[in-house]
């Protein structure tokens, strides 16, 4: 285990030595850039820009920001390996993505401190589900971690992954387009479809059939009526 | 449609947090007066998580790329470049060498007219000696499509040309595996390999979850082979099963196959192709309305 966290801390996932230096410095206050050329705004236009642009500042957060080297260094001295540390990067892009297309983010720091922010926490409450920490004093756990709340989040996601099974391939990708606020012209061109009125058309049609999926499954309509009963 | 549409957008605002003061305070009062309100709200809120998990695995899924030990190619530098541009060149007219020999050797068939970004159809076949019928699955060899007179090489020719080969990319299921046939065959259709797809989806099963993704791939297999009566009637069973979204991609493609295979004057074709003019909604209704007056 001390042998893999040592080669966690000083090599990265293209196995390239990064310096004895590094054995004694501090990784976590090592300063971080955001990729060259892109400033804040223009991270946060691409995530609410098209496909294209999302995937390409992806590539470049995942590649060229230090943003993930500095996620797997942090993770390797909280006690995780390598694996673990590309895994938080990933879920917490997939969180921050979220946040700053729904406004989340309120401008109070920079990006990569917003980001580095979510990894910590994330690492912190996954660690808590793998074996229970001494908490710091700050940290205000929240209800999302008792058991109940825990199982009902887990039926939650299986009742999500079995409709995604169930909708079907093209009405999967609508639903994905549309929740990017992508708008009609751009579904149209992603999904190869003659004109926006089109697009607007099958979005439509899709985002009924998945009403009317759900409606016609009483056990999801229980699940439903449960969160509501739940909802304050 | 409107009054929906007044409400899921209300909905959604509420849900996106863009609902402030009154307008706030009067969506949680009616939440709370109406459970029919509460209940769309809980849809949309489901709706809304399942479209988040498919940006997540979107997202998931390029990084995994990015992680995989076959790394891009360097960038070729300014000369190397060049000759890059140059090669493609060549190649351009090279093409349309090609195409021009291909039009000027059949003179009753008429250039396609081919939408902006579509794929290059398949050509019609030269004119040849029949064959046996195709099978079902098209692992047999099939009957050459050799039309007899210029309406059928006129409908072949159109049914190639508003052919399109679609991206079956959104059909890769979550996690690929080496020895799932669909997997297999999506792999060789992104290769153009159109026999072998046939081959990997020969032992598929009906009662498989991703039967519809494999029909739908052999079907198009099939009709990029030319196999245009297999493709008819793989096509036809999709439609038929009118499981959507498969079935109105279906409608329109059998409706290109049986073209292709010469059955416009069929009582077949003719409902078929109703059948999807009778549906405004059709995603197809445009393209089926164009084609009749093409007819």
């Amino acid at each position: 285990m001390a042998i893999l966290r040592y080669f966690c801390l000083y090599f990265t996932r293209d196995n390239k030595f990064q310096g004895t230096s590094a054995l004694f410095s501090e990784p976590i206050k090592q300063p971080l850039k955001n990729p060259p050329g892109f400033s804040d705004e223009q991270i946060t236009q691409a995530l609410l820009g098209s496909l294209k642009q999302r995937e390409e500042i992806f590539t470049y957060l995942y590649q060229s920001s230090g943003w993930r080297e500095w996620v797997v260094r942090h993770v390797c001295r909280e006690g995780g390996d390598e694996p673990a540390g590309e895994d938080v990067f990933q879920e917490t892009l997939i969180l921050f993505d979220r946040n700053i297309r729904e406004g989340r983010f309120l401008k109070g720091s920079s990006l990569q401190t917003y980001f580095l922010g979510i990894a910590k926490q994330y690492w912190f409450n996954r660690q808590r589900k793998i074996r229970p920490l001494s908490m710091p004093l700050e940290y205000d756990p929240p209800d999302t971690l008792n058991p109940e709340h825990l199982t009902l989040q887990q039926e939650w996601q299986q009742m999500i992954n079995h409709i995604l099974q169930q909708i079907g391939e093209h009405c999967k990708k609508v639903l994905e387009l549309y929740k990017l606020s992508l708008s009609n012209e751009e579904i149209a061109r992603e999904m190869g479809l003659s004109s926006p009125e089109m697009a607007k058309k099958y979005t439509y049609r899709c985002r009924e059939k998945f009403r009317a999926f759900v409606l016609g499954r009483k056990d999801i309509l229980e699940h439903l009526d449960l969160r509501l009963k739940d909802a304050p | 449609m409107h009054h929906k549409g007044l409400l899921y957008d209300q909905i959604e605002a509420f849900l996106n947090g863009q609902l402030a003061g009154d307008a706030r305070e009067s969506m949680l009062k009616a939440l709370a007066e109406d459970p029919e309100l509460a209940r769309e709200l809980e849809l949309r809120r489901l709706e809304f998580e399942v479209s988040e998990s498919l940006i997540a695995q979107r997202i998931r899924d390029q990084l995994r790329g990015l992680r995989s030990p076959e790394s891009p190619p360097p960038v070729p530098g300014r000369k190397f470049r060049r000759l890059l541009y140059w090669i493609a060149a060549m190649l351009s007219i090279a093409a349309i060498g090609v195409y021009w020999r291909q039009t000027h050797t059949i003179p009753t068939a008429p250039n396609p007219v081919q939408a902006p970004g579509h794929t290059p159809p398949v050509q019609p076949d030269v004119p040849a000696s029949s064959g046996p019928q195709a099978n079902q699955d098209g692992t047999k060899s099939e009957r050459k499509n050799t039309p007899e007179n210029k309406a059928a090489r006129r409908h072949l020719a159109l049914a190639t040309g508003l052919y399109r080969r679609p991206d079956l990319e959104t059909l890769r299921s979550a996690a690929p595996a080496a020895n799932d046939a669909c997997d297999l065959a999506l792999a060789a259709w992104e290769k153009q390999d159109y026999a072998a797809v046939i081959a990997a989806l020969q032992n598929f099963s009906d009662k498989d979850p991703k039967w519809m993704r494999a029909l739908t791939l052999r079907a198009h297999a099939q009709f990029n082979l030319k196999r245009f009566a297999a493709a008819s009637q793989s096509f036809s069973t999709i439609a038929e099963s009118k499981i959507m979204p498969w079935s109105e991609e279906a409608d329109w493609y059998a409706l290109l196959a049986m073209l292709a295979d010469g059955k416009a004057d069929t009582a077949a074709f003719l409902a078929q192709l109703n059948g999807v003019l009778a549906d405004p909604g059709h995603p197809y209704f445009e393209q089926a309305k164009a084609l009749k007056g093409r007819l």
